[in-house]
């Protein structure tokens, strides 16, 4: 295969990869990780690599946007990157002293409990009267844009959704991900926050983390630009589509979809792992 | 508050100008690398072979050459530029509005955004 082919197929399935996550809120880099490594054979640190760029690309893009809207709350964003911010450094760092097996699978555990948060997601939760003490002192409450007027909501749990954010910044760093559902996690389940308000806090999130530990990838030579390039292109420009279509279909039923094609992913790099194909 | 409003629309274009920067770079290394090289073989010694920068030094002096790969890295970089430069523009909000807590978490984020940067092995 040439490298002009390589490039475009590249970009091909980067695009379906930026699509798919946008439109399911999983993220491209779940996906693209696995089609890269068994499908084209990439090295996993490349992958990952790749995958972390797309990451910070489409959380720019798509934030920008989001921004204007109103919903993103900036204060809980703060708050919570504060501990993300050191997961992604650590688990950043972490990569050059674990085996590219344990990564594949730690990897395919996480596309496994993707699938499981993204099943079981409700988006509608009961209306609470008061905060946690803590988001109390730091106003973390806020209001947002909801059939032309603006409600009030409050925040539960935050110090476990500090700890939740720190784990997620952990996972983020250590393979290359946006770690999309653990945020979203932290900032539904531990905090109750309105569903929108969550998936755009999550997003402004996910650019920030993911820069941390885009600096201490590039030092170990994981970012390779040859195949960051088209995957990033790709997941952006497919991401960005994603946004624009979301609103015109059934979210649901393809979220589900989605979540059984990551598990298949998932069981593909552990089968891949035990035949020793990471021996490298 | 006008203020939040005035700081989220110049958030919105700091990432929207650092993104359509970034893609710029992106392509235009891309496309003289395909120019270049699009007929080689893809296999995982050509590309070692060619051998990118892994700091931003090397990066710069590499793009100032026209080298296609460290143009594309360039991009890459403005990229993760663009997020220093959102938390940057945060914790002077915040400073303006006399919040402390949160100019302290924000410079904490910056130092951390800052320190990776830089990061050599």
């Amino acid at each position: 295969m040439s490298i002009l082919v390589f490039s475009a197929l590249l970009f091909l399935f980067s695009f379906l990869a930026g699509l798919l996550g946008a439109l399911t809120g999983l993220g491209g880099g779940v996906v693209i990780i696995p089609v890269l490594v068994l499908l084209f054979h990439v090295n996993i640190h490349y992958a990952m690599g790749a995958s972390l760029i797309s990451v910070i690309a489409t959380s720019s893009g798509t934030a920008a946007a989001y921004m204007r809207e109103g919903y993103t709350n900036l204060r809980i964003g703060i708050f919570l990157e504060t501990a993300a911010v050191v997961g992604a450094f650590f688990g950043a760092l972490l990569i050059a002293h674990v085996s590219k097996s344990f990564l594949a699978v730690l990897f395919s555990l996480i596309l496994f409990v993707s699938a499981w948060l993204t099943i079981k997601r409700k988006e509608h939760h009961e209306n609470y009267q008061t905060s946690h003490p803590l988001a109390v002192a730091l106003k973390l409450n806020g209001s947002y844009p909801y059939h032309k007027k603006m409600v009030d909501y409050q925040v539960q749990h935050a110090p476990l959704a500090f700890i939740i954010m720190g784990f997620a910044g952990l996972i983020s760093g250590l393979l290359g991900i946006g770690s999309g559902a653990l945020k979203v996690l932290a900032m539904d389940q531990a905090m109750r926050l309105p569903y929108k308000v969550l998936t755009t806090t999550s997003n402004f999130m996910i650019g920030i983390t993911a820069a941390v530990s885009a600096g201490i990838y590039f030092a170990n030579g994981y970012i390779n630009p040859v195949i960051a390039f088209p995957v990033m292109i790709g997941v952006l420009i497919g991401a960005l589509t994603g946004a624009r279509v979301l609103t015109r279909i059934h979210v649901r039923i393809l979220r589900i979809i989605f979540s059984l094609v990551i598990c298949f992913m998932g069981v593909e790099m552990l089968y891949k792992t035990f035949t020793g194909g990471f021996s490298a | 508050m006008p203020d939040i409003k005035k700081m989220q629309r110049g958030m919105s274009l700091i990432l929207m100008a650092g993104m359509i920067i970034a893609v710029v770079l992106v392509m235009t290394g891309g496309s003289i690398f395909l120019l270049l090289y699009g007929s080689e073989n893809a296999n995982e010694e050509f590309v070692n072979v060619l051998g990118y920068a892994t700091n931003v030094s090397r990066i710069f002096k590499m793009a100032l050459d026209f080298s296609p790969l460290g143009l594309i890295e360039l991009g890459l970089l403005v990229l993760v530029a663009t997020q220093i430069v959102r938390v940057a523009l945060l914790a002077g909000f915040y400073a303006k509005t006399r919040d402390y807590w949160f100019v302290g978490m924000s410079l904490f984020i910056l130092a951390v955004l800052i320190y990776s940067f830089f990061f050599r092995k």
